[in-house]
């Protein structure tokens, strides 16, 4: 007698495991689940001691996500995605060969993959190639990059790591790898901080409605100025309101408060 | 919830009510644009009942009032909208979750909020902060002026606390 196909699955929710699992023993009473793993590490961990034949992945687990643990599970089994239905990686599955169910899971679904799941493994075929699959996918599954300005500047102060809103900055100056932060705290007090982002890397991620390079090395919000002071060799110091200290004017910046 | 019903679960009962209850506390009120801070918490222990039936093995919580502050009014959401952000990037994204530490308490004639969780922290999150901070700063200042303050540092040795503190009428 040929030994009972097993299975593992993997989601953080137990409730989810223990749903799916009773479905398998309803569609499938011969599968034998060989483990149960409740994030991804754990998932590719358990395979490897257990060696089950198929593998059922939740994708949004916390740590290693179910791609991740599928590229390293590689062809030992047959890799079946579990996805929740707003998921964006929904799309990704829909236009792809690999298979996937969609949550809550439902009965026909899960029949037909079972069928498909069982003719594979009495033709004893081997897993599917899905490397380059699996690649395309995680390229997708990563966080969408955010497009809309930068709302929040996270500083670090010793072991504090101070979130300062992006409205409350009054400029911003780059200080070698470093850029110095200069911004009023609630009570409209002055303050400053470092945060380690390069100015540069830092200014392309700001409202270019509110902030200005106005130097290599200083981005100015536009609502901090007070008055400017114009010099004769084609340069300018900013003053601040509030602010004892000036900001350099560069002369390529120059014209850009000619144009207002 | 699905899930629970398909297995038959006692559990499932248990999950009805707190859905029933979060949507009895939420729906009324998200048109207003202030509420007092006894419904909050009572939206907030409603939906972490139905986030503890989602992942009972990764989150605690604990939520630590003063009663005589629950008739002070605030922006509707503005624990929830902490609260959310402790779960959506403090606990979900850590593989052993953390626990979520609610305080409202009084000081100096002010009215303290305080939610911190011991999950992944700033930085590990995927998604990055979204505009519920921004909107909810945003909103505080509407009610409260200057007298708003909204706070967001890393809580150690891992986690994130978020601070709200807003000046108390005179009476409450």
């Amino acid at each position: 007698m040929p030994t009972p196909p097993s299975a593992l699955i993997a989601d953080d929710e137990p409730l989810l495991r223990e749903a799916l699992k009773r479905q398998l023993a309803r569609l499938w009473p011969e599968l034998q689940i060989a483990a149960e793993a409740r994030n991804g590490r754990d998932a590719v961990r358990l395979f490897e001691e257990r060696q089950p034949q198929l593998c059922f992945l939740d994708i949004q687990m916390p740590g290693l996500s179910g791609v991740q643990a599928a590229q390293q599970i590689g062809r030992r089994a047959h890799i079946v995605f579990v996805t929740a239905y707003d998921d964006y990686a929904v799309q990704a599955f829909a236009e792809g060969a690999l298979d996937y169910l969609v949550k809550p899971v439902q009965d026909a679904r899960l029949a037909d993959t079972v069928e498909r799941l069982q003719q594979r493994l009495q033709a004893a075929q081997p897993a599917a190639d899905i490397a380059e699959q699996l690649r395309r996918l995680a390229a997708q599954l990563l966080p969408p990059q955010p497009r809309a300005p930068l709302r929040w500047l996270h500083a670090q102060a010793g072991n504090t790591l101070r979130l300062i809103p992006v409205e409350a900055i009054d400029y911003l100056r780059s200080d070698s790898k470093y850029t110095c932060v200069a911004w009023r705290n609630e009570a409209a007090q002055a303050c400053e901080a470092i945060v380690a982002t390069p100015l540069k890397e830092l200014a392309a991620q700001l409202d270019p409605a509110c902030f200005l390079q106005v130097h290599r090395s200083v981005v100015v919000n536009l609502h901090a100025i007070e008055h400017l002071v114009r010099h004769d060799n084609e340069t300018a110091q900013i003053h601040l309101r509030g602010r004892r200290e000036t900001l350099p004017v560069s002369r390529s910046y120059l014209p850009l408060f000619r144009a207002m | 919830m699905q899930a629970l019903i398909d297995i038959g679960s006692p559990k499932a009962a248990d999950l009805m009510r707190s859905l029933i209850a979060y949507l009895r506390a939420a729906v009324p009120r998200l048109h207003e644009p202030t509420t007092t801070l006894g419904e909050e918490l009572a939206l907030v222990r409603a939906y972490l009942e139905l986030m503890y039936m989602r992942m009972p093995d990764r989150l605690q919580y604990a939520i630590e009032t003063d009663a005589s502050l629950h008739a002070v009014r605030c922006p509707t959401l503005t624990l929830l909208t902490l609260v959310e952000n402790a779960v959506k990037h403090g606990i979900d994204p850590a593989e052993d979750g953390g626990r979520i530490v609610i305080r409202i308490w009084r000081d100096a004639g002010r009215c303290r909020l305080r939610v911190e969780d011991s999950g992944a922290g700033l930085g590990a999150s995927a998604h990055g902060l979204g505009t519920g901070l921004s909107t909810l700063r945003d909103r505080l200042a509407l009610s409260f002026g200057a007298g708003a303050e909204l706070q967001v540092a890393a809580h150690l040795p891992h986690g994130t606390r978020a601070d709200i503190g807003f000046p108390l009428a005179v009476d409450a």
